[in-house]
């Protein structure tokens, strides 16, 4: 929770892209990691480094930036799976202050997963390769060059599918409500 | 002019990328012919976007029943709705219920409610009631039929008349009258004690027969009442924002931030653009943070001067700058408009010395990483990729109280220069000090250059020096001195000014160094202090200064995490402050403690340990410490240093009786602790050579945090 109107650009910024980051790290984050880790603490993570490694970033084009904090956040996943790895193999577990041991019951990691397992059911029930080119282009913020060459389709065949995605997942929000 | 779907959609997605704030009203008013797709889509990025579940629609509340969607607000939803009991149509703006259980957050939206309830004004969308039913309180406004102003520039952008007239001078008249009509509003408003906020063309909505009027006080805030204002969604779009909203500056948030987002909407409607260059929200707010606007003239070469000296004076970075009130900012838009002259000085002077002063207040005010991280993109795109500044030596502060520097002063400024070996030029600093310091005064600079390669001693490096009034100017020339003895990976250049003597000065001011590698120039305002005595922590203490760094320091919100079972029978009590601020010196020591109804519990008390001090990269790194969690434990206390891995800190466990203990922990489990007391120390052991930040914070913060026992997950 931030001050809206007292943020600074950098928090601004990086706020805008809150939401979908979460998404993306929900879906991504195996799910005995997700019982134990909030993602909003790897998100909390991604940002901070995100923050501090701002003038790294180059610019390549639109979606780049995310694209950019996208990567930040899987190399933040894939420390905090290796830490419970580790966690998993010692078993005296000293008490630990990383975020990956910060407070989280199973019960509050279920409710969290509620809100993530809506949009990852939704997503499930897609045929393959919409699914794909959503989380591509949308959650994912690849280009739609390498999004179509990931799929091995045409950029228009992409976009094509992420529109169809995109209606299919809003008629099964509608649905449900 | 019809677009497919799949180009709308996938503009969207990279608008949100690049993190841009879509204005969905406006996409489904260019785009009718997919409305309903639309519509779909935008639900299912409200979902990912906002992390939540898009609230079902309510069908009735009160004698309210709910017709149709209008939109979506930063608070709330926005419905058209019928007024059982008089019959008529309004607009009824909803706290969504997800968000009615917060108890800040209604508080909140009733004093917006109450706020916006009191004010009558014809440029004003009066609010007819306010409620609460069930536990979502709403209020419900005059309907306005017609659209808003974003509509119509939406449309104008795609190329359609929009319904006004046509470019050119009744153009121009057309936009003026929405502009006077929406400062004279804006007046009245801040004579009532409001202040909008968010003042931008879709806040105003144009009627029938096309009368603007300023609607949605949803973020207004009665004037000397801040503090309720935590929201998770980020709102509004940075376009409109004012320097003081889109950053955090110690500079309050007042009228003066309408008059710049009133400014920012005449020059829209006046140019279809942006007063700043910058296809994306990180360009934007990059040329933003710099002040670079964009004269209307060079969009759009008709505009009168008169009418460009205006919108610049109310789009000042700095609100000092601006127009003191908005009916002095209708009065000028009025002159402008019958071809009277104008208050508003024209561009050129108004340029130069706004240059100089909005570059010393930017200056002033940015601080910490995130403006330094700011700065270092700035100069890595006007210097190339290879060479970055390191400024060492405070930035902006005050100009050491110059009013006690009366007789002889030593003051110094260290700047270095990291410079690739392809890029040596020639390298100056201008030192300009306000009028009234330098002027008839004795003013005798002194300064050095060194160079040092591949971290290697210092050298002394030749420059020319002069001075002339109240500018000092230095020059070097790397490529002339070093030539082919410039080798080596890193060369750093750094200049010292030793010494200026101000013989009297009475003034309070500002110093600024500008750094000139032709054909760029970057600006970078240096505080200028007094050479540093011994005891300088308690010596110089900058109360400004401090309140920016409680502004940072302080953390929104404690949670109270739980305890844990050690071995030993012992407890430990887990709390995590989540991050204090991005960019902040680590305070040397703090202090906790727990706030009972009746007394406070001490309940840490711990010392940073900073490991080299001088390092710049480790001051990077230390600046990004943020105190995540803390365990009471057996005396050991971590902080996280970003990129470093934990940090130990040297921690003092506050003795406790152990039924206190016990009673601490009750309280804690059963919610009684409502407050978190955090004390910060200030740092007084850094040396004099280490990053410049901690020379100047000298104050100790004290702050109060509200603490909760939700979850992580639970926002």
């Amino acid at each position: 929770m931030s001050e809206t109107t007292h943020l600074p650009a950098i928090e601004t910024l990086l706020e805008a892209h809150r939401g979908r980051l979460l998404a993306f790290l929900r879906l991504a984050m195996s799910r005995p990691l997700a019982q134990r880790v909030a993602p909003e603490d790897i998100l909390q993570e991604t940002l901070l480094e995100a923050a501090h490694k701002l003038d790294g970033f180059e610019d390549r084009g639109p979606s780049s930036f995310y694209a950019w904090l996208v990567a930040i956040a899987r190399f933040k996943l894939c420390e905090a799976e290796r830490a419970l790895q580790a966690h998993k193999r010692a078993r005296e577990e000293p008490l630990q202050l990383d975020p990956a041991q910060t407070g989280t019951s199973p019960s509050m990691g279920a409710m969290r997963l509620e809100r993530a397992e809506l949009l990852r059911a939704a997503l499930a029930e897609l045929p393959e390769a919409q699914a794909e080119a959503i989380r591509l282009r949308y959650l994912e913020g690849s280009s739609l060059c390498e999004a179509a060459a990931r799929m091995q389709r045409s950029e228009a065949a992409v976009k094509a599918l992420v529109t169809r995605a995109f209606t299919v997942l809003a008629q099964r929000l509608d649905d449900q409500s | 002019m019809t677009q497919p779907l799949e180009e709308i959609q996938d503009r969207i997605v990279e608008q949100l990328h690049a993190g841009e704030v879509v204005d969905q009203a406006a996409v489904l008013a260019a785009h009718p012919e997919h409305a309903e797709a639309l519509k779909g889509f935008f639900r299912v990025l409200e979902l990912v976007e906002k992390g939540a579940a898009p609230a079902a629609a309510p069908s009735r509340l009160g004698e309210f029943q709910i017709l149709r969607e209008l939109g979506r607000g930063g608070m709330g939803v926005v419905y058209e709705a019928e007024q059982l009991s008089l019959k008529r149509r309004v607009a009824l703006k909803v706290l969504p219920p997800a968000l009615g259980h917060d108890a800040r957050l209604k508080a909140r939206f009733q004093r917006e409610a109450e706020a916006a309830g009191r004010l009558r004004h014809p440029g004003i969308v009066p609010v007819i009631s306010f409620g609460d039913v069930a536990g979502t309180p709403f209020f419900a406004m005059e309907l306005v039929e017609g659209r808003s102003l974003a509509r119509v520039l939406a449309e104008l952008r795609e190329g359609r008349d929009g319904g006004v007239p046509p470019v050119g001078e009744p153009r121009r008249r057309w936009a003026l009258g929405i502009a006077i009509a929406m400062a004279e509003a804006l007046a009245y408003a801040h004579a009532q004690g409001i202040v909008h906020r968010d003042v931008k063309p879709g806040n105003i909505l144009l009627d029938r027969e096309g009368t603007p009027r300023l609607s949605d006080f949803g973020l207004a805030q009665d004037l000397g009442m801040e503090g309720l204002t935590t929201s998770g969604e980020s709102f509004g779009s940075p376009r409109y924002m004012s320097p003081e909203q889109a950053f955090r500056r110690k500079l309050p948030v007042d009228q003066r931030s309408d008059i710049y987002s009133l400014g920012v909407t005449l020059y829209e409607m006046l140019t279809l653009r942006y007063p700043y260059e910058g296809a994306t929200s990180v360009e934007y707010m990059n040329e933003l943070s710099q002040g670079r606007v964009v004269p209307p003239r060079k969009a759009d070469a008709s505009i009168p001067v008169a009418l460009e000296s205006v919108l610049l004076r109310a789009l000042a970075k700095d609100p000092a700058e601006r127009y003191p009130d908005a009916s002095a900012f209708a009065e000028d838009l009025k002159a402008a408009l019958e071809k009277r002259p104008v208050s508003a000085r024209p561009l050129r002077r108004w340029s130069r010395r706004a240059s100089l002063w909005v570059g010393a207040a930017a200056g002033l005010l940015l601080l910490g990483l995130g403006a330094w991280a700011w700065m270092r993109h700035e100069v890595r795109r006007s210097f190339g990729p290879a060479s970055q500044w390191l400024v060492s030596g405070p930035r902006g502060a005050r100009l050491g109280d110059l009013e006690n520097l009366v007789g002889d002063s030593n003051l110094r400024v260290e700047l270095r220069r990291f410079i690739s070996r392809s890029d040596p030029g020639t390298y100056s600093i201008v030192l300009d000090l306000p009028p009234g310091v330098g002027e008839g005064q004795a003013l005798m600079p002194h300064g050095t250059w060194s160079v040092s390669i591949d971290g290697a001693a210092w050298k002394p490096l030749p420059a020319t020096e002069e001075a002339t009034g109240s500018t000092l100017r230095w020059q070097v020339s790397l490529r002339d001195l070093l030539g082919e003895s410039l080798k080596g990976d890193s060369v750093t250049v750094r200049h010292r000014l030793e010494q200026v003597r101000l013989r009297e000065s009475g003034a309070d001011a500002l110093g600024r160094i500008e750094l000139t590698r032709e054909p760029n120039v970057f600006t970078q305002t240096v505080f200028i202090y007094d050479e540093l005595p011994p005891d300088y922590p308690a010596a110089v203490s900058d109360p400004e200064m401090n309140q920016t760094m409680r502004e940072r320091l302080t953390p929104r919100q404690a949670r109270y995490i739980g305890t844990r079972s050690l071995e030993g029978g012992r407890k430990a009590i887990q709390f995590d402050l989540g991050i204090l601020g991005i960019g902040l010196p680590a305070p040397a020591a703090f202090e906790v403690s727990l706030s009972l109804p009746n007394e406070s519990v001490p309940f840490a008390r711990g010392r940073f340990v900073h490991r080299d001090p001088l390092s710049p990269a480790h001051a990077a790194r230390r600046l990004m410490a943020m105190v995540q969690t803390r365990v009471r434990e057996s005396g050991v206390i971590w902080i996280e240093g970003y990129g470093v891995g934990p940090q130990p800190i040297d921690f003092v466990l506050e003795p406790l009786p152990p039924e206190k203990e016990v009673q601490l922990l009750l309280d804690l489990q059963q919610g009684r602790i409502e407050e978190l007391h955090v004390q910060f120390e200030p740092s007084r052991t850094v040396a004099r050579e280490s990053s410049s930040f901690d020379r100047y914070w000298n104050g100790a913060i004290d702050v109060t945090v509200p603490l909760v026992s939700t979850p992580a997950g639970g926002r």
